[in-house]
């Protein structure tokens, strides 16, 4: 609990550090002008760190998880894509995962009920997890109004899309309602369900948090305490133009905003949220399990240590004439 | 390190890094100042005071909240008249008292509203006096 | 051989799957007897050139260590994060999503937390925070890092070794984190310092020396087969010829020791059954 109550006060801290930013326009002219750079900089640059720290350690075992029949005679049937055996298996497994959470679709939990253990499927963390994964893609990519002129029809579509409802002025996305629904289940079960307190670290909750303040700030700017779009499309627009225009003032909501943005995305690369990259290096999920048809080669093939027959029988000659077998050196 | 996976690695990192950046090069070379409002109409022109309903930073901001207000009071509770905060009364009405004087549509409500995206459907039923004459 | 009190079916079920109230960098490790492999007597890793060979068990307070087995376990870290994508991975890439959890049979049989894939990652994952990663470094336990003490030696041994690798956790972590690359590594690192269990080490070291996991020495080789021959030739009439070492042979057959190791039932697949007579 120590941990949750650390991760709130930095949260905390952040908002009073952008409140004190909207104060003040020099610290407006930093936070507008400058840390944009500076942090998509170190996204770019720590995230490419990152993967190609990754890259350079070799797979020495070709070792894929797998959990279905391999690709054996050809009266057995195969699991294509449980058990791949070639790059276009892996490529449906892999996009599998990535777009539908695969593997968090056949989680199960297990309760002792009668003396015996008892297995029952557990698909919301899968269902809430693809929800606020998915939503923030949404949301990121109507965020892409900003930062392109003229809009690119898609995101036009996308945003109708979302709001088809037309439920307020301006309309409530879709998208928002599942993200704050998804980030509350996560949420809730992390500090409810006792094994996940148990294992949790700062990071886990701080990320959270981090999301959810962005979010709530942005949705508090979308229907409560509205903006001038146009400034800040201004604004947005500068910063892809590399002339920021910084403006006299930002509401504080912005200024929240921002600051959990940026604080998010300069995190990013040197957090677990750089999970969103390492999937794709997974050794056991993204090789084949080819292994009965390829040889794969050590690349760094280490030198064992072996016993060879002459030692063997160095050992146990006058014991193998004893006993009348065939030695090689009389 | 020999890797013969390196090729697909940095392809996938091209592609992430061209992804991220994807405004900074889709339009380069595209001037793309925002827009300027146009209050040349022939009311606007004729008025004496050039002030709108409520001030500008205000109704930059809040039109839209402000105009949904007015739909729900006017239509819904029969309350038509709007008191500003300088003391003018107006009526509660998009048509009636908005597009009286502005009524350059095209150069003055779409320009902002194409440049952040926003398609209020207002515009479904609303008719637009200028338009209509065309 | 101790006769162990035997617990009954109902205390077996008990399982209590929450997790205890102190932190778990805070909970020791408690060797009860049952829960732990005896660890490799000295001649084994003599046999096999693995350091530190010595007298020694898990029980005792002292594990006779080298004098530099910290150093030996971080450079062995590091030597192996540069070799094991899967390892480098693995200790960056954890959510802390608990799909894991209950997956391993390790912990749906006790209950311990520590038997969680995702918690005995941590045991390695936290000595890696510590002495890798900048946060780690800076932040120590907000991050979730720990010094490398003995107890965390003690606490590795206990769990690595309460691990099949049998991979069940890497089927439902959506990032494929293997539990059996993780305590593979751990063994490795223990290895490193001398801490290994018998029951892994006396096989290898009898295969390496004699080639045959029990340590048979080529008499008794001899005797196993011709007593097998014997038997056969009870039931079939028909002698079959095991040539051994035989000079000059096309073909070298080598089994799995077990083979010729095998219990009465087992002689029939080494049959050759007809086909119109009932195995």
């Amino acid at each position: 609990m120590m941990i949750l109550l650390i991760s709130v006060i930095t949260i905390f801290i952040i908002i009073l550090l952008a409140l004190g930013i909207a104060m003040s326009p020099a610290m407006v002219f930093i936070l507008t002008g400058i840390i944009p750079y500076v942090v998509f900089v170190i996204l770019l640059a720590g995230f490419a760190h990152r993967i190609i720290t990754w890259g350079r350690t070799p797979v020495p075992f070709r070792i894929p998880t797998t959990c279905g029949q391999e690709k054996s005679l050809p009266w057995i049937k195969a699991n294509p894509v449980e058990n791949p055996a070639g790059a276009l298996g892996v490529i449906a497994r892999m996009v599998q995962e990535i777009f539908l959470f695969r593997s968090l679709f056949r989680n199960t939990d297990v309760k002792i009920i009668g003396g015996r253990p008892v297995y029952d499927g557990a698909k919301w963390l899968w269902f809430f997890g693809l929800l606020f994964h998915v939503s923030l893609l949404i949301i990121v990519l109507r965020h892409l109004r900003f930062f392109t002129e003229p809009v690119i029809p898609c995101v036009g579509m996308l945003s109708a899309l979302d709001g088809f409802l037309e439920i307020g002025v301006p309309a409530l996305y879709l998208s928002d309602v599942a993200l704050l629904a998804g980030f509350t289940f996560l949420f809730l079960r992390r500090v409810i369900i006792p094994q996940l307190r148990y294992i949790s670290l700062f990071t886990d909750y701080f990320a959270l948090l981090l999301i959810a303040g962005v979010a709530v700030t942005g949705l508090l700017m979308r229907h409560f305490f509205p903006a001038d779009l146009n400034a800040l499309k201004t604004l947005t627009m500068s910063w892809i133009t590399f002339a920021p225009v910084v403006p006299e003032g930002i509401g504080v909501l912005f200024s929240m905003h921002l600051c959990f943005v940026f604080f998010l995305i300069a995190w990013l690369p040197f957090s677990k949220l750089a999970h969103a990259g390492g999937i794709f290096m997974s050794p056991m999920r993204n090789m084949a399990n080819n292994n009965r048809s390829l040889r794969h080669v050590n690349p760094w093939n280490a030198p064992v240590k072996v016993h060879t027959y002459a030692e063997y029988e160095d050992e146990f000659r006058d014991k193998m004439k004893a006993v009348g077998l065939p030695v090689e050196k009389e | 390190m020999k890797n013969k996976k390196w090729g697909l690695i940095i392809l996938g990192l091209v592609i992430f890094v061209l992804a991220i950046t994807f405004p900074f090069w889709y339009g380069k070379g595209r001037s793309m100042p925002p827009p300027v409002l146009s209050l040349d109409t022939p009311v606007i022109n004729a008025l004496t005071v050039k002030r709108c309903v409520e001030d500008t930073a205000f109704m930059r901001a809040s039109h839209m909240k402000f105009l949904n207000a007015w739909r729900d009071e006017a239509v819904r509770e029969g309350v038509r008249l709007y008191k500003a905060k300088d003391g003018r009364t107006f009526e509660k009405s998009l048509t009636g008292t908005c597009l009286q004087c502005h009524s350059n549509k095209e150069q003055f409500c779409d320009r902002c509203h194409n440049y952040v995206d926003a398609k209020p459907s207002c515009y479904n039923c609303h008719v637009i006096p200028g338009e209509v004459k065309k | 051989m101790s006769f162990a009190k035997i617990p009954k079916p109902d205390d077996l079920i008990n399982i209590a799957y929450a997790p205890p109230a102190s932190e778990w960098m805070k909970t020791p490790v408690d060797f009860r007897p049952g829960t732990w492999s005896y660890s490799a007597a000295g001649k084994n890793l003599a046999s096999l050139d693995l350091p530190n060979p010595r007298a020694w068990q898990p029980t005792d307070e002292d594990w006779k260590l080298p004098e530099n087995w910290k150093e030996i376990i971080i450079e062995g870290m590091r030597d192996r994060l540069g070799k094991y994508r899967s390892f480098r991975l693995f200790m960056d890439i954890c959510v802390r999503c608990g799909a894991c959890a209950d997956k391993c049979h390790f912990y749906i049989g006790s209950g311990d937390p520590k038997n969680m894939p995702v918690l005995r990652a941590e045991l390695l994952r936290s000595v890696y925070r510590r002495y890798f990663t900048t946060s780690g470094k800076r932040f120590g336990k907000l991050a979730g890092a720990r010094d490398l003490t003995v107890d965390v030696l003690k606490e590795w041994f206990y769990y690595f070794y309460q691990c099949t690798e049998c991979r069940r956790c890497s089927v439902f972590c959506p990032y494929g984190i293997d539990q059996a690359e993780i305590t593979m590594m751990g063994r490795e690192l223990l290895n490193l310092v001398g801490c290994n269990i018998n029951w892994v080490l006396e096989p290898a070291a009898n295969c390496f020396r004699t080639g045959n996991h029990l340590g048979i020495q080529p008499g008794g080789i001899k005797d196993m087969l011709e007593f097998m021959t014997d038997d056969i030739e009870d039931r079939t009439g028909v002698r079959v010829d095991v040539p051994l070492n035989k000079k000059g042979a096309d073909i070298l057959f080598v089994t799995p020791s077990a083979d010729y190791f095998v219990g009465r039932r087992q002689f029939r697949p080494l049959c050759v059954p007809r086909h119109d007579q009932a195995p």
